[in-house]
């Protein structure tokens, strides 16, 4: 018996979704067992971050909110990471703090580390409040004070016997902040922080929040912007580190080709099948 | 190392999913959600409800009773008979979160974001900044039927779609991302660690 083959346009209108799965798969798995090392350009967002924090005196203080829970860690921890890298590398004073309850250990665990690396003292160089609930009214207190908020810090000191917090007492004396964040948090360090406190702002959001702020760039409130894999990549490059962001752009370039490939297939398929029911249906008018 | 184990098999059992729907992806399913849900609630109770009111009602400060006594208010929506009285909490909340925001959100998005698209027409980019603009907000205009700005709210319907597009791009990226993070966990973690 011979087996009908349906003609390839047909065919790959009715494709099973599984092979787009395994496509996929496969080319984020090649990738990233042979890197292509394909060119990674710095785009002037993140280059405005990364200079904001690089032109600050030494005498600073910077703000990191991790605002960002497990969900979000593939594309805001690298940021966190190389933010905070950034930061304790250039001697700025880093103070860390969360919107989410469940952040403060991954936060410790970024901090720890780099601390060793550039030899900076807790509580004099550095920071982490941990978390704190109430986010845009608890910003509104930290305007006043950090350590009636927190009177203890993720660790269980006290903070009142801080240098870091005598030396910048409250919100209004930071020099700049990044909220790395997965979710709206951006939103109440504009209309707070920025504009009832005056504090300049840069952010680091998941891609799928790169549109919204986006136009909070173009309108100056944000310094810089740091979006998804590809903004942490950017700015690890910048920092000279070479993390899982930048390890992950191969993978994140081949299976966007991919995507297009068969978003362009399954157009060309659908529009083939407009024009040829349109044909049919002039044949049966004639 | 078990934890490497652990999250490799519930990583497999969940990608199991896009095969087609299995036992065992249902298994990884329940045990996840029960998981998280005792985890959230034990991060709840140990990170806001005992720091801020029990704690401190110990110690003798019984201001953050009010909230406490509010927040418990909210759980008589259970309970069909009293579920009227959760409405106080609710109008409270509702009350302060307004006041604050419309003043925040006027200073801080409103006016910042008109002021952003107030541009002198002198450069491409600020031409399609203000003409996209202007176009979209035609398009939301509804007192007026809109055969009257049909072709103008049309333009503004293709600035929307190269929004929709943008989104769409940015989600798939986003999408992808987890799953790059999830295939190196999988090679260098997992795999990477017993060989």
């Amino acid at each position: 018996m011979v087996r009908k083959v349906k003609p390839i346009w047909e065919a790959l209108g009715k494709l099973d979704r599984r092979w787009v799965y395994l496509f996929v798969s496969l080319s984020i798995l090649f990738p990233l067992l042979f890197p292509l090392n394909l060119p990674l350009t710095v785009t002037k967002h993140v280059k405005a971050v990364y200079d904001r924090i690089e032109n600050l005196p030494d005498t600073s203080a910077v703000l990191i909110a991790f605002d960002f829970d497990p969900s979000s860690i593939p594309e805001c921890l690298p940021m966190a990471i190389s933010l905070c890298h950034h930061v304790m590398k250039s001697g700025k004073v880093l103070i860390v703090y969360t919107n989410f309850p469940e952040t403060g250990p991954i936060a410790e665990r970024v901090l720890e580390p780099l601390a060793a690396k550039f030899q900076r003292e807790y509580g004099k160089h550095y920071v982490n409040l941990g978390f704190k609930p109430g986010n845009d009214v608890l910003l509104m207190a930290l305007g006043s004070s950090w350590t009636t908020s927190f009177p203890k810090d993720f660790r269980g000191n006290s903070t009142q016997e801080m240098e870091i917090f005598s030396r910048f007492p409250s919100y209004r004396h930071l020099s700049f902040m990044v909220d790395v964040a997965h979710g709206a948090t951006v939103d109440f360090y504009i209309t707070i922080g920025l504009a009832q406190f005056g504090v300049p702002l840069a952010a680091g959001v998941t891609a799928v929040s790169i549109p919204q702020y986006e136009a909070f760039v173009q309108t100056g409130q944000l310094v810089g912007l740091l979006g998804g894999l590809k903004g942490a990549a950017e700015y690890e490059k910048l920092v000279g580190t070479k993390g899982k962001a930048t390890r992950g752009m191969d993978a994140q370039s081949v299976a966007h080709l991919v995507i297009i490939f068969f978003i362009f297939l399954g157009n060309v398929s659908v529009v083939r099948n407009i024009i040829l029911k349109n044909i049919s249906a002039m044949r049966i008018k004639k | 190392m078990i934890g490497t184990w652990v999250a490799a098999f519930f990583t497999l059992a969940i990608f199991s999913f896009l095969y087609r729907d299995n036992p065992i992806y249902r298994l990884a399913e329940h045990i996840f959600i029960g998981i998280s849900t005792g985890y959230y609630i034990a991060v709840q109770w140990h990170s806001v409800v005992k720091p801020n009111v029990v704690d401190k009602v110990l110690l003798g400060d019984y201001l953050p009773l009010i909230p406490g006594v509010l927040g418990l208010l909210l759980l008589l929506r259970l309970i069909p008979k009293y579920q009227w009285i959760a409405r106080y909490p609710i109008a409270i909340y509702i009350g302060v979160g307004a006041a604050l925001n419309m003043i925040q959100y006027t200073q801080g998005f409103l006016i910042a974001q008109i002021q952003g698209t107030m541009l002198s027409p002198t450069s491409i980019n600020n031409l399609l900044i203000i003409l996209g603009t202007l176009t979209s907000l035609t398009y939301f205009f509804f007192a007026l039927e809109h055969k009257h700005l049909s072709k103008v709210s049309k333009i503004g319907i293709g600035f929307l779609m190269l929004s929709f597009g943008a989104a769409y791009g940015t989600t798939v990226m986003g999408r992808l991302s987890l799953l790059i993070s999830r295939f190196d966990f999988l090679l260098f973690e997992w795999l990477g660690g017993m060989f």
